[in-house]
């Protein structure tokens, strides 16, 4: 079976744990356990077998550690739609993914939809799309857009990736 | 140099010692499972594989297999290349550190244990990333409360503002009815003492302002009911076949006097005269007519107000032109807020007339539009959907004729001044009237005698309107009812019309009113 490695960035708390846990396991826990490091978790999409890196997410303390993207096939980029400082972030963001692995197909998840103090303005959304970047409101809590999150990334690495290059 | 020869044994032999030194305590710890390792060739094809990579969960992994099948975090991974992956979290394994050591033939891939500096940063990165949260939170929460606060500060202005309007709209119409009821008032006294020495024309005039003072008093009354009325959505029209020249003439012949003693001329023009019949609320049309050409003629000093009446496609369209003061462009703004007056123009009212027009406008389906000057002049251009109707002339006049016979009137109303009068009137009709001061002793002298109408006050001591009407019904007395009442709400008419009243009047009630209607009830009771 082909495996494809994709990684999960973008600030801490943003929600990339839950909404891996919502796509492999379908489970979502409210309680808050910062990710360290990176863990590690698979699941199957169309035959290909996905290797999600759920990256620890940046803070004021630590930027995020490029090493543990290296070789990414597709980068999912998470912002909490209830903080608006977190969805800035995904510019700096991706200029570092970029700068560490070249470009890859990413697609963008402003999180936490469900949230009443979900709040995604135009201008926000507009320089968002400007990037070429596929954005999908989602929730880890009621699994909305979830699938499709990781479905239309999974279809653009395979558009990009020729046959050949993949394990 | 002898020396360094003679040393060079030595040296050998101490670096093979070394050598043997380090493999001894490698093997030690490759034995404690303090690390494990992974030989790969760069097409990742296992070489070597120490035995303690199953403690790490990558128990089967063979040699010769492709090791990116058995170890999943090796996918995408470059073999030529180092990397250092600090902490690093599998399904159901300890935190591990991974390093990638490239050499020209092989790669090495060593796993540490990381469970210690994955538990010591966990604390850590958790407080920090917590405290982080909560002050984001609190940032949050001082905007929205800042937000908050501003959005009250706003408020209270309003409220302020609003209060403001309110305090001088209480004044204005205190002053608003002073002036007409003193008018009123001092012409009363004057006519009493002199009526008997002075002439007939004199007295004319002295009753003219008192009628006059009386209308102005009704019609702010009846501004003020709609303004509250406009609130409860209360108001409700009621279009009838009207003629239209009929009323303006009426409007004209009420607003001359006022225009006349300012000595400022009153012009009206209709085109075509007459003007047509057509379906309106009669008594709403009135009310626009007698606010704006009002407002014109207390707002103008010198010149003239002129009004410009014109029927045609179905629209009755009028535009009321004034040589008075105008208005600013920024009272522009606030001439239709209910209570809103213009500061320092030495006119008072209530503010309420303009706001009432454009609502009763409205609602009529048409549009009011105000153009003005400051100092020039207002015009303001109404246009009213009108629907042209035929009037049934000869009809109304029979009807006019018939009601002059000897009809029985029951009056029931407790205040012994309006009885009077309404007496009076009907009696000059030719009417027989009986009156009586509250619903009981109506009840019993109905039961006694027969009569045509029942003039019903609501509001009466002992047994109000409601109670005798319905206790007459109950008792299968059929004599029409007329209701009357001070009250212009929609819901006493609605609840006197389910106690079985038969027609509804407002006060002060206009005898011709009470006299058609009476037709109108018995016609149709006969025609039953
Ligand atoms: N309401 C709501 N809460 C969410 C959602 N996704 C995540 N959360 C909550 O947000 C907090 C952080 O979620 P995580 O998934 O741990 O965030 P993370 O991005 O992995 O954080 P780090 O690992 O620290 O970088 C947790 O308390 C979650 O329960 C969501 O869609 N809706
Ligand atoms: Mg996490």
């Amino acid at each position: 079976m082909q495996k494809r490695k994709i990684c999960m960035v973008g600030d801490f708390a943003v929600g990339k744990t839950s909404l891996t846990q919502r796509f492999v396991n379908n489970s979502f826990s409210e309680k808050y356990l910062t990710t360290i490091g990176v863990k590690i978790d698979n699941v199957v999409v169309d035959d290909t077998k996905l290797i999600i890196w759920d990256v620890a997410g940046r803070d004021s303390l630590s930027p995020i550690n490029t090493n543990y993207l290296s070789g990414a096939a597709g980068i999912v980029m998470v912002a909490d739609g209830t903080r608006p400082e977190t969805v800035e972030s995904l510019h700096t963001l991706a200029e570092m993914v970029v700068e560490k692995i070249g470009q890859v197909p990413c697609v963008v998840a402003i999180n936490k939809y469900d949230h009443n103090a979900f709040k995604l303005d135009d201008e926000q959304q507009n320089k968002l799309t400007s990037q070429g970047w596929d954005i999908f409101k989602t929730s880890a809590l009621t699994g909305d857009k979830v699938p499709e999150l990781f479905q239309v990334l999974n279809n653009a690495i395979g558009a990009v990736t020729s046959v050949g290059e993949e394990a | 140099m002898s020396g360094y020869t003679a040393h060079k044994g030595e040296y050998l032999n101490q670096a093979m010692v070394d050598v043997a030194r380090i493999a001894k305590i490698t093997r030690q710890l490759y034995e404690r499972q303090q690390f494990a390792y992974l030989l790969v060739d760069h097409n990742w094809s296992v070489i070597e594989a120490s035995a303690n990579l199953e403690n790490y969960g990558f128990g089967d992994v063979r040699v010769g297999d492709d090791a990116r099948e058995a170890i999943d975090f090796l996918v995408g991974l470059d073999s030529h290349s180092t990397l250092d992956l600090p902490i690093v979290l599998s399904p159901s394994q300890n935190p591990v550190h991974i390093v990638l050591l490239p050499e020209d033939e092989s790669l090495t891939v060593v796993l540490m244990d990381a469970s210690r500096d994955y538990e010591q940063q966990q604390l850590v990165q958790q407080k920090a990333n917590e405290n982080e949260l909560l002050l984001a939170q609190q940032r949050q929460l001082m905007a929205d409360l800042e937000q908050t606060q501003a959005a009250l500060v706003t408020k209270n202005t309003e409220l302020r503002e609003a209060s403001r309007l309110q305090s001088s709209f209480l004044s204005g119409v205190s002053h608003e009815f002073r002036t007409p009821l003193a008018a009123l008032l001092g012409y009363v006294d004057v006519l009493g003492e002199r009526l008997l020495s002075q002439s007939q024309e004199e007295s004319e005039e002295q009753l003219k302002v008192i009628r006059r003072s009386g209308r102005h008093l009704l019609s702010l009354v009846e501004n003020l009911l709609d303004h509250g009325k406009f609130d409860a959505g209360e108001v409700v029209l009621n279009p009838q076949a009207i003629d239209l020249q009929g009323i303006c003439d009426e409007v004209h012949a009420m607003l001359h006097q006022g225009a006349a003693s300012k000595q400022i001329a009153l012009e009206f023009d209709t085109t075509p005269t007459p003007l047509p019949s057509c379906l309106i609320d009669d008594s709403r049309l009135r009310q626009i007519m007698l606010n704006i050409i009002g407002n014109a003629i207390k707002f103008t000093d010198e010149g003239k107000v002129q009004v410009i009446a014109q029927c045609a496609d179905e629209q009755f369209s009028l535009r009321i032109r004034d040589t008075g003061m105008g208005i600013s462009k920024d009272d522009m703004q606030n001439v239709m807020r209910p209570f809103w007056q213009a500061p320092k123009n030495g006119k008072v009212g209530t503010g309420l007339g303009l706001t009432i027009t454009e609502r009763i406008v409205e609602m009529m389906g048409g549009q009011l539009k105000i153009d003005s000057e400051l100092g020039v002049g207002t015009t303001v251009d109404i246009t009213i959907p009108a629907p042209l109707i035929e009037l049934d002339q000869p009809d109304i006049n029979s009807n006019r004729a018939e009601h002059i016979g000897a009809r029985r009137y029951l009056l029931a109303e407790d205040d012994p001044d309006i009885a009077a009068l309404l007496k009076l009137l009907l009696v000059e009709q030719g009417a027989e009237v009986t009156h009586v001061e509250n619903g009981q002793q109506a009840i019993e002298i109905a039961e006694r005698e027969e009569f045509d109408v029942i003039l019903m006050d609501l509001q009466m001591p002992v047994l109000d309107g409601y109670d005798a009407t319905k206790s007459l019904r109950d008792r299968g007395d059929k004599t029409p009812v007329l209701v009357m009442t001070a009250s212009a709400i929609e819901a006493d008419r609605t609840r006197a019309e389910e106690v079985g009243c038969d027609g509804y009047l407002i006060k002060p009630v206009a005898v011709h009113e009470v006299l058609s209607l009476a037709d109108e009830l018995l016609q149709n009771q006969s025609a039953v």
